[in-house]
């Protein structure tokens, strides 16, 4: 058995470590399946007489998961023009407001 | 503010919120903008985006709106170079990221793929009257997905009065097996519901339990939401409702919402394992919320306070914390938490070799785990607390008359009666069924025992486990003598136990239990609103409610079914200052009403100036308000000249188009809405039960289940009211979910309601 080490970007998250756990799983000659989400990379074993790293690479792909492909952001609108929450609707405020000092307070005493 | 966070949350919350904006598109796509998007069992839609944005969402269509409000909450990932306080950024994106979760566990509904399935694993049910009943009927497979109104509802009283504490949201895998029954068994103890989700590279705490042989359901305190990060939106679903059902908010009022729970919904986060992108955009979504977050990795912290009372993130690396065992580091990990969060945690040692605490309340021993019962159908076990003078009791005494159950067979079953003697100053005969209704909370707390009904109805169960790690039948003494002290220490000062197996003994003490019971029935069949000169307050509710006042009459019990008079009398002698105050009654300005000088006054000023009158026997003329933990829903149907009532048990549909979680929404919140109110289910047996408007024989349509489970007294109500054949005439959710069947129901039946005044 061999061990090959993938960086996944798509993989941020641990629904994703599921999925990716669940596609290499069901490859014939892939063993020892280690994903991490914080890290973004696949770590496995694979016997050469059954499938090879491209294979493997390729899978993953298809499914989704690019290998060594960053993930592109979505793109933001342009703040502050496009009235976005940031600028709109939240306001910001620097001092405690008498309402915030009233709910607080060790209510639970009882 | 840490960058690493601030970037790893902001990434976070962008690929999610472009991911749940694809799954849309797809399931539109594939299923049409019109499939309809439930959560099961609850009023509040989909609840953060409900708190958040004031959004119902039904349809796959209403989801458009949601990610489109998301989108508007995103900000550009921190570059490298320039630093800037990304506080506000990061915490927006947090929001954005739970509108994006919940908006994808919404598409995962409408394809029919949540709760999530998980082979193998059974759920713990809510409620049940035999421990061997329901097992067999559960399908299981399948994690617990949102929790339902009921279930809040029903953990509403536990919540306000602190005796569960807060809840704890873990997402991902402990360090080990043992690490990780150590952690909830630390939770348990201190009664902190524990909500569990996440992986780490493909397994999760939820799987870690269930190997352990652990547990998991609402009775237990644990509930298995999924194990992915997103299925943790649940928790804070859980969260957004508690503010919406007992704060008396809206949807949309999202800074009141966030205040509500920073300062009232005392929970945290505990990250079990690696932080990926999504798990630090989630927690900064739970900052949102006043809610901190704990790692047991090593990962930036973030400790001054601000929209957490306390640190924001901590961590704690498992290897770094001192202890010897996994189990050890795990008991220190938990007390960090509570640090961290500021959980007030009330427990009572308790000197008996299994785990103890509320959260054990549920467990059930089935009869294959079972090394001995005391009761059931093969045995027969009682109960009886009685006052005793000064020196008839010695306290700290426990006494086993009679043989243990040693010879007993594995499995077996034998005679048990438990008197508890008690002696105080301020002890009085009336407390003594109060307090022997503690008997069944106090037991049940022990891991691996189970108690179940009351008086010579009791039966109590040891399972092997229990038993292996030296439970004895002395120990339901140490139990009993532990939590009087500590519970009713200020009218109880001297307890003694003596727990009776010989059966002559036996014999002798169940006829002196019985002749007791039955003396105290009559005493409180006597007992009417009339024979007292004061009423009780109950402000119970108040942290999560702040305008509700309950009044309680001996005629009427609190509407969550926990306090009755004479429980609020007790409570005021145990706690002078506390929610139960005496009310004295004053002038009587109408006896048909129910309505007295010194409620009135007591209601206006404790509710703040929002209620100024308030009739006790009255839902159509200044009902009594609501808090949220009522046991059931009274509502006036003006076209049937009557009431129903609906029970909190009941999700079936009700014949004004309205399910209880819907209906509940309206009624609770402290406010008084005149046609509906929120009761407790023993109130319906009262003979001030809506007397105003002619009592029981209004009622027209009935839940099921308050038919089917107190038959036998709705029966003598019946009677009691001249209509011997009522309950039959009483529609419900089988005979009647629309008006116009109610209606041909009635009319066939002949339901006195009909040809009764009008109600209004």
């Amino acid at each position: 058995m061999e061990r090959l080490t993938l960086y996944v970007p798509a993989m941020y998250a641990d629904h994703h470590v599921l999925r990716v756990r669940q596609i290499l799983s069901e490859l014939e000659g892939v063993a020892n399946i280690v994903a991490s989400s914080a890290a973004k990379r696949v770590i496995l074993e694979y016997d050469p007489t059954h499938i090879s790293p491209p294979d493997i690479e390729r899978t993953l792909s298809d499914a989704g998961y690019p290998p060594n492909q960053d993930l592109p952001l979505p793109k933001l609108p342009n703040h502050p023009e496009d009235g976005s929450a940031w600028y709109s609707l939240i306001q910001r405020v620097t001092e405690t407001e008498r309402k915030d000092l009233e709910m607080a307070g060790d209510f639970r005493r009882y | 503010m840490s960058r690493y966070i601030a970037k790893a949350a902001i990434r976070g919350a962008n690929l999610i919120v472009s991911e749940a904006e694809k799954m849309l598109q797809e399931a539109i796509k594939e299923l049409g903008p019109e499939t309809p998007v439930v959560f099961t069992n609850t009023a509040y839609y989909l609840p953060v985006i409900l708190g958040f944005t004031g959004i119902e969402v039904q349809t796959l269509g209403d989801l458009q709106q949601v990610i489109d409000y998301a989108k508007k909450l995103l900000h550009p990932v921190p570059g490298d170079t320039l630093w800037l306080p990304y506080l506000g950024e990061t915490l927006d994106c947090g929001v954005a990221t739970l509108l994006a979760e919940e908006a994808i566990e919404g598409i995962r509904f409408a394809r029919g793929l949540q709760p999530e399935p998980i082979p193998g694993l059974q759920l713990t049910g809510t409620s049940f009257t035999s421990p061997d009943g329901n097992s067999q009927e559960e399908e299981g497979g399948f994690a617990n997905g949102p929790i339902d109104d009921v279930q809040l509802r029903a953990w509403g009283i536990q919540l306000v009065d602190g005796r569960m504490p807060g809840f704890a949201a873990i997402v991902g895998a402990a360090r080990s097996n043992e690490a990780a029954v150590s952690i909830v068994r630390e939770l348990q103890q201190r009664n902190i519901l524990v909500f569990l989700s996440g992986n780490v590279n493909g397994r999760s705490i939820i799987h870690q339990l269930m190997e352990e042989g652990v547990e998991m359901g609402y009775d237990t305190y644990i509930v298995p939401f999924g194990t992915d990060t997103i299925s943790a939106i649940y928790a804070l679903g859980f969260a957004t409702r508690s503010a919406l059902t007992f704060g008396g908010l809206s949807g949309g009022q999202a800074r009141d919402i966030l205040l509500y729970n920073k300062y009232r919904v005392f929970a945290f986060v505990l990250a079990l394992g690696e932080v990926d992108d999504l798990k630090y955009a989630t927690a900064a979504g739970a900052l949102n919320y006043g809610f901190p977050v704990i790692a047991d990795t090593v990962i930036p912290q973030i400790l001054p306070t601000g929209i957490t009372q306390y640190e924001h993130v901590i961590s704690m690396p498992f290897d770094d914390i001192e202890g010897e065992t996994d189990a050890e580091k795990a008991r220190r990990l938990v007390q960090r938490c509570i640090e961290v969060r500021g959980i007030k945690v009330k427990i009572t040692e308790v000197p008996i070799p299994v785990p103890y605490g509320s959260a054990f309340e549920g467990e059930r021993v089935r009869r294959a785990d079972m090394r001995i019962e005391f009761g059931g159908r093969n045995a027969r076990a009682f109960e009886y607390l009685r006052m005793a003078d000064f020196d008839e009791v010695e306290d700290g005494k426990i006494t086993l008359i009679g043989p243990s159950f040693e010879d007993v067979e594995v499995g077996g079953a034998m005679n048990l009666g438990i008197l508890v003697e008690v002696a105080g100053r301020k002890m009085q005969e009336d407390f003594e069924p109060v307090l022997e209704r503690q008997i069944h909370y106090f037991i049940n707390g022990a891991s691996g025992v189970q108690h179940i009904g009351q008086r010579d109805i009791t039966w109590i169960r040891f399972s092997k486990a229990a038993v292996e790690k030296g439970f004895q039948i002395k120990h339901l003494g140490e139990i009993l003598y532990a939590r009087f002290h500590a519970d009713f220490g200020s009218i109880v000062d001297k307890v003694q136990v003596t727990l009776i197996t010989d059966e002559e003994l036996f014999q002798e003490w169940l006829q002196k239990a019985r002749e007791a019971y039955q003396a105290r029935n009559i005493r409180l069949a006597d007992m009417t609103d009339e024979s007292v000169d004061e009423f009780y307050s109950c402000t119970l509710c108040q942290s999560f409610a702040p305008n509700h006042v309950c009044i309680v009459s001996p005629e009427r019990l609190g509407l969550c079914g926990a306090y009755n008079w004479l429980d609020c009398k007790a409570s005021y002698q145990i706690n002078p200052t506390g929610p139960n105050q005496p009310v004295p009654k004053g002038i009587c300005l109408d006896p048909v009403y129910g309505v007295w000088q010194g409620p009135n006054e007591f209601v206006y000023q404790n509710s703040h100036g929002t209620v100024e009158r308030v009739s006790m026997y009255s839902i159509m003329r200044d009902p009594m308000t609501a808090c949220g933990c009522f046991e059931c829903i009274a509502m006036v149907i003006p076209e049937a000249n009557g009431i129903m009532v609906v029970s909190r048990e009941d999700p079936s549909m009700t014949p004004v188009g309205m399910k209880f979680s819907t209906l509940a929404g309206i009624a609770g919140g402290g406010l008084q809405t005149p046609g509906m109110m929120g009761v407790g289910k023993y109130y319906l047996l009262s003979k001030k039960f809506i007397s105003a408007e002619g009592g029981f024989k209004r009622v027209v349509w009935l839940s099921k289940i308050l038919k089917e489970t107190m038959r036998d007294e709705l029966q003598a109500v019946c009677e009691r009211e001249g209509v011997p054949d009522l309950l039959d005439k009483i529609a419900d959710g089988d005979t009647a979910t629309t008006i116009e069947e109610l209606l041909a129901f009635l009319e066939e039946k002949g339901h006195p309601a009909l040809t009764m005044d009008p109600i209004f």
